[in-house]
């Protein structure tokens, strides 16, 4: 079969939820970068466009890679995290936070305000990027998803809506 | 609060406006002594406050400390002492008097470098500014008359019939009577004398290395180029043994660097006795201000995640501070009460430290204050305080999970009684040999007691801080 037939049409993943023991592993440092993590890479954002998201982490669709797609809807675009380490970090600020492996609820998470993350592309090529405000906070929630943590297991309380 | 001899409701003490008294080491432990009692503050806070507020020389500051603690140490038998010179009701005396005197009697009885006319001379002074002529010739006639007849006091005497004992304790190792007794029913006449004596003594200055940032060997070298003699622990793998040599803490670069840590010896082991994997998910119950938080970290190499939960919200601020200082980056500070835990956290962790709320009094001896501080009922009310403790880091432990349960004291109800409650409430957890992670250890005796799976760390007899270790294994 030719390249273009064997294509996949990029798909939905089903969300996993709090409980999955999945969610609560260490995710694994992908070696690879190869057609596999493309397409791993173009699915996850169209989960995440389909489920109205900011951010994804490949562990939510149970996949215990470091692989991680944000977008918070700003100049950035779509962001592509692979193995990505948060390697500076300033300020702390409150605000409400939620998850889509926790659907329906919210809280309050105290993060640090701007954060430097170092991560490699698809193509496994080396970089950073930093980000103030909702970016730092995507980034920040969506690398403890690698490490098995939720934001319910640290936000400060819960709150409505 | 202080509580000996300030129990007679009938007094009232009118707080007379206290005039300012010059900045001098006597006034300022004074002022502190005072605190302890009025405010009801913790000595080591209040001297610190006290101290930051003048600007003294390192051996005014020194003296100051000495004064204070000195003077709480052996209340006990300063009061007995002057107790025997004062015909009114001791209680009844103005706090203030009552202060000027037992620091008077303190350095009359177990200082030797200042002359006691020029202690007296102090003692009245302090007395002028803070009262009347007569008060100062009360204060005075009690210290001059103590003086002149130091010779004739009759002690208690040492027996190990319990009465005659008991009352010895109480006034030469300067106890609260129910800590006598109750020592005393635990390990016997003997050992009681030399745990209380143990009290007394002044321990160990150790530190921890943080092998985040540095090694054993280059820090101790480190320390040795600076004039500080240094030894390995005993038991604890990261810890040194610091003789200051006149360095003050804050000339040993180290500390601020967060290469090194001031901690406790027994206080290293509780972390030492749960060695998470590096990577492993680890829950911190009673975290705040960090020790064993920051030495958990160094044991897992900063990788994984450790949620480390305090119920009050200033120490879950210190608990930061000291992650950052000390680089334990995979520290999550989270403000929680461990006695109803998030429900998120049932069996999500490989590991759990409860080192949980307890009397403290395997610690006497470096808080000279705690012993005055505290009752009998503690003892029960922190019991079951910790019980509830305990079983929320059962529920946290994922099959197959380790907990390790500490605190810093010798009783029974919350030690060994407690751990043989949580096995009989727990029949999925099982102790589990700790010898392994005591790599140090020689004796056999010790060995076997290790691989027991719990550990009653004596100051009597083991020479360190009074601490319960066990290690627990949830079945898989």
């Amino acid at each position: 079969m030719c390249g273009l037939f064997a294509r996949r049409k990029k798909q939905v993943y089903q969300i996993v939820c709090i409980g999955d023991p999945i969610l609560r592993e260490k995710a694994v440092e992908v070696k690879r970068f190869n057609e596999n993590l493309h397409q791993l890479l173009d699915d996850m954002a169209e989960t995440l466009y389909a489920a109205d998201g900011v951010g994804l982490a490949a562990p939510q669709v149970g996949i215990s890679k470091q692989v991680v797609v944000v977008d918070i809807g700003d100049e950035h675009g779509l962001i592509e995290l692979i193995n990505p380490k948060i390697i500076a970090s300033e300020g702390v600020e409150e605000d409400v936070e939620g998850c889509l492996s926790v659907p329906g609820k919210s809280g309050i998470v105290k993060r640090a305000k701007k954060v430097t993350v170092a991560a490699q592309d698809r193509n496994g090529k080396s970089f950073t990027i930093k980000g103030e405000d909702l970016l730092a906070r995507a980034f920040q929630h969506e690398i403890d998803h690698l490490k098995g943590v939720l934001y319910v297991d640290i936000m400060e309380r819960e709150v409505e809506g | 609060m202080i509580k000996k001899n300030n129990s007679n409701p009938k007094v009232k003490q009118k707080q007379k406006q206290q005039k300012p008294l010059p900045s001098t080491a006597r006034n300022v432990a004074l002022s502190v002594l005072l605190a302890t009692e009025q405010q009801e503050a913790y000595a080591n806070l209040a001297l610190n406050r006290f101290l930051s507020q003048v600007e003294f020389a390192p051996c005014d500051k020194n003296l100051t400390t000495q004064l204070v603690y000195g003077t709480l140490r052996y209340l006990g038998t300063i009061d007995f002492l002057l107790s025997g010179f004062i015909k009114k009701d001791f209680s009844a005396v103005e706090d203030y008097l009552r202060w000027i005197l037992r620091m008077a009697v303190y350095q009359m009885f177990y200082l030797d470098k200042v002359p006691v006319h020029a202690i007296i001379n102090e003692a009245c002074e302090q007395a002028k500014v803070l009262g009347h002529q007569g008060q100062v010739n009360f204060v005075n006639g009690v210290l001059r008359n103590l003086d002149r007849n130091k010779d004739k006091i009759t002690y208690p005497t040492w027996s190990e019939q319990a009465a005659i004992g008991k009352k010895y304790l109480q006034i030469m190792t300067s106890h609260p009577g129910w800590l006598v007794d109750y020592a005393w029913d635990l390990f016997g006449g003997e050992q009681c004398k030399a745990f209380l004596e143990s009290n007394n003594q002044t321990p160990r200055f150790t530190c921890r290395v943080n092998t985040l940032k540095t090694s054993k060997a280059d820090l101790m070298k480190q320390l040795q180029s600076l004039g500080i003699s240094v030894e390995p622990c005993d038991y604890a793998s990261d810890g040194i043994v610091l003789v200051t040599g006149g360095h003050g803490l804050e000339d040993i670069p180290a500390i601020p660097e967060g290469a090194l840590q001031p901690q406790g010896e027994s206080s290293m082991l509780a972390a030492q006795a749960l060695s998470p994997a590096p990577g492993s998910m680890v829950l911190d119950l009673c975290a705040a201000p960090g020790g064993k938080t920051t030495h958990l970290a160094q044991l897992m190499k900063n990788e994984g995640t450790i949620i480390a939960q305090d119920v009050h919200e200033h120490k879950v601020k210190i608990l930061e501070r000291n992650c950052k200082r000390l680089g334990a980056e995979i520290v999550r500070p989270v403000l929680g009460d461990s006695c109803h835990l998030r429900e998120t956290y049932y069996e999500q962790f490989d590991y759990c430290l409860a080192d949980v709320p307890c009397t403290g009094l395997g610690i006497l001896s470096h808080r000279p204050d705690i012993r005055w501080r505290k009752d009998i009922g503690n003892i029960q009310e922190l019991a079951a305080l910790a019980e509830k403790i305990l079983d929320q880091g059962a529920r946290a432990l994922a099959p197959g999970g380790v907990m390790v349960f500490s605190t810093c004291t010798i009783t029974r109800e919350e030690n060994i009684d407690q751990l043989e409650k949580f096995l009989a409430r727990h029949g999925d957890f099982q102790l589990e040999s700790m010898v392994d992670f005591f790599s140090q250890v020689t004796d056999d005796k010790l060995k076997n007691q290790l691989a027991k799976g719990w550990w009653q760390i004596l100051p009597h007899v083991e020479g360190l801080d009074g601490f319960f270790i066990a290690r627990l294994r949830k079945k898989g």
